[in-house]
């Protein structure tokens, strides 16, 4: 029991801490990838943030709304990061139903975001959430739909339940319905047409600055950690009958990272798609891909 | 067709009305009509002959003949012989018929005239349109008797905020890198209108260039700088216009010499703008990759001419900077490389699932828009107008050479791709040509000499399409210098392929024409900080960040 | 879609790979630059004569020469260079060369300034500026050594000598002239 509580404070720094490293190392794979050197070091994100926390706090007009916001975003991504079992089962993940918390959560998170970006009233961050909360929507829903899924399959609402998941094909395809929705969810090309770059001048993000875009940005890098330790531990829990709690620990955030790569090469290697384009692509994965599982499971594969 | 059997056509159709018809063989045949028959003159030549509107050109010719005159310049591109229309209007209210309606491309050059020479045409609305805002009512720069030094004090204005939920692009926006404003009017994410406002960074090189800082040796370096991208065609359309005025045997090397650099500077120009339209796709693997290519052409160019841009080796009556069998070499292992490596590149980025589709059936502007519009280079190729200046009014050393000119009937931003990407290819062919047949000899004309009061025009096909410059010599400097930039042709196109669009495609749109803002705003002497701060006021709209929806 | 062209995009590991890293860390490792690259320009001071055949040359007037009583004075003013090597290729006695440097920037227009200052020579006659340097007069002795007699004097007394020979050929007394 104290191995597990000391082992997990551990873990949660390590955790809170490493999004915006895993960026900087995401950062450098891309510059290869483009040929070119990139940022002097994978620390280069982290450097930025605290950058951004040096510089003075512009206050707008809607100023006040976007500080309460921000700081309530990233307050709840945080109480996010405790209810995910980093690796091994805390005793906050094997509360009953920590699993139906985790998912509410992580729609807060969403919900809070899309309200964060609304703030400003810019027309670029209008557009902008409006195409946040277009894609937004039909991705939550196919990602609820993989938990309660998941939940059915394991037949327990805690992330317990996982551990004693046997693999199988089902699985693998709640696995996949689970990770498409967190690549689409962490807002990667193609589907980061909220902060689109060239027509929308950043999008959502045109009005932050400084301890303002630190907090965002932090909170960015931290959500796409919890989606990928989802993920993550789809595989590792139910290692844990295996190797025990502190090989498992230990290995977390390697595959966490590996996944993060694995998302930003696909990434590197795709466009931007269109924002009346993308739910039509998007449903053309998820519908096929829901069927299958659903097939999977009557079958008992 | 010979040019005498042009003439008897023209005599045919124009003889009622012309008052004088001549051919010069600098210019091409030079019809001068009274401004009454200028609109019938106009469209005779535009629909009747089908040629297409190249430039216009209106000169203050008060010191001359004492009147205000305006050239028109159509082009026969399939017989490669221009057709000049001349006007002279009154030297105290100088007004002409306004042609506008008759063809759509003159409408900018109409507003031009008006703002830099104070002409008037009539039964159109005229308005502030290089100048800036505060620039005062009544003072035309262009004038012979304004001076080059005059700067006016600003006048204070007011313009009233539009209403309506618009979009503003630019003029510092990611997706321009060039001070340009767009103000694109939606409805959700659809461009239902697009009022375009421009000419921030004008510079007035043409007024500059008639004062008496600068020489006719002199102004190669000037026109170069028009544009930072493709700054070599200025010079060259500059050059070649004085030299087919003045008559001037260039040697056929330096000839040669020109047609490598502009081939080398297409090179580059197209790999720049494949990268961009990757960027503003989202992919930026193609942009980085793309440019990774064009580097080696840009170490190239540096080895051909000194410099990486603004090559600065042309002079009238030749270059500057000869080729050897070092150089030779390099060329040709920089093409033999660059073939492969962008063969895989093109392969690459036609293989993205989000380009193609983004690209097909986006920005579409159909054949008789742009044919109206008298659009030019890789936006009239996609359109289905085969039109390309190397070919049909050849210069330099293109007589020399063959080449296929890539021609595409979709008018969508893919076709503009395409096209481009051919012409890469074709580039290099033309480059290989060209080493092939290198003649030998001097690169510098022998004797030069540039009489007063002739007329020149010299076109270059530019990466972005047709570069026309025409010339009337002076004394020592030119009397007037019409520069005609491509984007100039094309901008005036935007408004058919940016409306009824998604907002989304609205960058790429914009970019596909490869616009060159700098090119296009060269006109006048303004004070840049006074003429800008009051053109930002006007357009921002009340608001925390400048505008609203 | 076949499964190949799905792959496509991913061919750009394979040509990242074999391409490598492009970029240098400048700017602790230099840009290539080929030899025939042409940055700011160097005045000869032991070769320049202060002619301002440059000055009439460059595009931009970058070089400048400013005439007073006792000098003139040729001004490089970096900041406008266009780097084009006009200069050098009009230059008479070969004074400027065109250097590969381009690392200019400074936060000091002193730094982007050079002049050379030239003595004007006096006139042998009068004593007067004479509006040359001697490098002048000797490029131009150099030229046409028919010169040499009269090059050292300043127009009004170049005129008086001639007006002075002429006289004295018709038989006039020295004298006359004199005071």
């Amino acid at each position: 029991m104290w191995l597990a509580i000391s082992l997990y404070i551990v873990l949660i720094l390590v955790f809170l801490l490493i999004p915006p490293l895993y960026d900087g190392i995401e950062r450098k794979i891309r510059a290869k990838l483009h040929s070119r050197i990139g940022p002097p070091t994978p620390l280069q994100t982290w450097y930025d943030i605290l950058k951004l926390f040096k510089k003075e706090l512009v206050i707008t007009d809607t100023g006040l709304a976007s500080v309460l916001l921000s700081g309530l975003l990233m307050a709840t991504v945080i109480i996010t990061a405790f209810t995910l079992p980093l690796g091994f089962s805390t005793p906050i993940t094997s509360n009953g139903s920590s699993l139906v918390l985790f998912t509410i959560l992580l729609i807060g998170c969403q919900l809070l975001w899309v309200s964060l970006t609304l703030t400003p009233g810019n027309p670029y961050a209008t557009i902008g959430v409006f195409r946040e909360a277009l894609i937004g929507m039909i991705n939550e829903f196919f990602l609820v739909m993989g938990l309660v899924a998941l939940m059915f399959y394991t037949g327990s609402s805690s992330f317990d339940g996982i551990i004693r998941a046997r693999p199988s094909l089902t699985y693998l395809l709640i696995f996949a319905l689970i990770a498409v929705s967190a690549f689409i969810g962490s807002g990667r090309i193609p589907y980061d047409i909220a902060e689109a770059e060239p027509e929308l001048a950043s999008g959502v993000l045109i009005e932050f600055s400084g301890p303002l875009l630190g907090i965002t940005l932090y909170s960015h890098y931290l959500k796409r950690a919890i989606l990928y330790g989802l993920l993550a531990d789809m595989i590792v829990l139910p290692l844990t009958r295996i190797i025990g709690i502190v090989a498992s620990a230990l290995i977390y955030p390697v595959v966490v990272l590996a996944i993060w790569i694995v998302f930003a090469v696909i990434s590197v290697m795709l466009g931007r798609t269109r924002v009346d384009i993308a739910p039509r692509s998007m449903l053309k994965i998820y519908i096929p891909l829901t069927i299958a599982m659903l097939i999977a499971w009557l079958v008992g594969v | 067709m010979s040019v005498k059997e042009i003439m008897d056509i023209i005599r045919e159709k124009l003889g009622g009305i012309a008052e004088d018809i001549r051919y010069v063989e600098s210019a091409g045949i030079i019809v001068r009509v009274k401004p009454v028959n200028l609109r019938e003159a106009s469209h005779i030549v535009h629909d009747v002959l089908d040629a297409y509107f190249r430039t216009m050109m209106a000169v203050d010719e008060r010191p001359i003949n004492n009147t205000f005159a305006a050239y028109y310049v159509y082009g026969l591109d399939d017989k490669g012989i221009n057709i000049i229309i001349e006007a002279h209007a009154d030297p105290y209210t100088p007004v002409l018929p306004s042609i506008a309606d008759i063809v759509p491309a003159a409408d900018w050059y109409e507003l031009e005239a008006w703002d830099l020479l104070g002409i008037k045409f009539k039964n159109r609305k005229l308005h502030r349109f290089v100048l800036p805002d505060d620039w005062p009512e009544g003072l035309y720069p262009l004038r012979r008797d304004v001076d080059y030094t005059v700067r006016p004090s600003p006048r204070i204005t007011y313009k009233p905020p539009l209403q309506g939920p618009r979009l503003p692009v630019g003029p510092y926006h990611p997706a321009l890198h060039e001070p340009e404003y767009f103000e694109l009017f939606v409805e959700g994410e659809r461009v239902v209108d697009v009022e375009y406002n421009g000419f921030h960074v004008h510079r007035g090189i043409e007024k500059l260039a008639e004062s008496p800082r600068f020489t006719y040796q002199k102004i190669p370096f000037l026109a170069e700088r028009i544009c930072g991208i493709c700054g070599f065609v200025h010079s060259v359309a500059y050059t070649l216009s004085v030299e087919n005025a003045a008559k001037i045997e260039v040697p056929e090397r330096a000839q040669y010499i020109r047609s490598i650099v502009l081939e080398v500077e297409r090179l580059h120009s197209h790999l720049l703008w494949l990268g961009v339209a990757c960027h503003l796709l989202g992919y930026d693997a193609g942009f980085m990759h793309s440019w990774r290519i064009r580097e080696k052409v840009m170490v190239l160019a540096e080895l051909l001419t000194g410099s990486r841009k603004t090559y600065g080796i042309n002079l009238v009556g030749g270059v500057r900077k000869d080729i050897n069998m070092d150089k030779i070499t390099a060329i040709r292992n920089t093409l033999a490389w660059l073939r492969s490596e962008f063969a895989k590149l093109a392969d690459l980025v036609t293989s993205v699932p989000q380009i193609v589709r983004r690209a097909r059936g986006t920005g579409i502007l159909p054949r008789d828009e742009a044919r109206k519009l008298s659009v030019v280079g890789p936006v009239a190729r996609a359109s289905g107008l085969d039109r390309d200046v190397r070919r049909d009014y050849p210069y330099c050393a293109y007589k020399d050479v063959s080449f296929r000119v890539p021609v595409y009937t979709e008018g969508d931003n893919l076709a503009r791709v395409m096209v481009r990407v051919e012409e890469i290819f074709e580039s290099m062919d033309i480059i290989d040509q060209l080493l092939d047949k290198l003649p030998g000899g001097p690169i510098m004309a022998e004797k030069m000499e540039v009489p007063a009061g002739l007329v020149g025009i010299g076109n270059v096909e530019a990466p972005r399409g047709e570069d026309i410059h025409i010339i009337i010599t002076g004394r020592g400097r030119p009397y007037r210098w019409r520069v005609r930039a491509p984007t100039y042709q094309n901008i005036p196109a935007l408004k058919v392929m940016l409306r009824d669009a998604p907002l989304a495609d609205a960058p790429l749109t914009i970019a596909s024409i490869d616009p060159c803002f700098s090119c296009t705003d060269r006109i006048v002497v303004i004070d840049l900080k006074t003429g800008k701060r009051e053109k930002l006021q006007t357009v921002s709209i009340p608001g925390e960040c400048g505008c609203e929806i | 879609m076949s499964l190949k062209k799905l792959l496509k995009p991913f061919k750009l590991i394979s040509i990242a790979h074999k391409s490598g890293v492009v970029t240098v860390l400048y700017p602790y490792q230099k840009p290539l630059i080929t030899t025939e690259f042409r940055g700011k320009i160097s005045i000869d001071a032991t070769k320049c004569m202060g002619c301002g055949a440059c000055v009439n040359a460059c595009p931009p007037n970058a070089l400048t020469l400013s005439r007073r009583d006792d000098t003139i004075v040729l001004n490089y003013f970096i900041g406008r260079c266009i780097f084009c090597g006009r200069c050098a290729e009009v230059c008479p006695v070969g004074a400027i060369t065109v250097t590969h440097e381009f690392e200019l920037a400074s936060a000091s227009t002193r730094d982007l300034n050079e002049s050379l200052v030239h003595r004007v020579e006096k006139c042998s006659g009068c004593g007067g500026g004479l509006g040359a340097t001697s490098r002048m007069l000797q490029y131009v002795i150099l030229r046409s050594p028919a010169s040499e007699n009269y090059v050292h004097l300043c127009p009004n007394c170049r005129k008086k000598k001639l007006i002075q020979s002429l006289a004295m050929k018709m038989g006039a007394r020295t004298e006359d002239y004199e005071g």
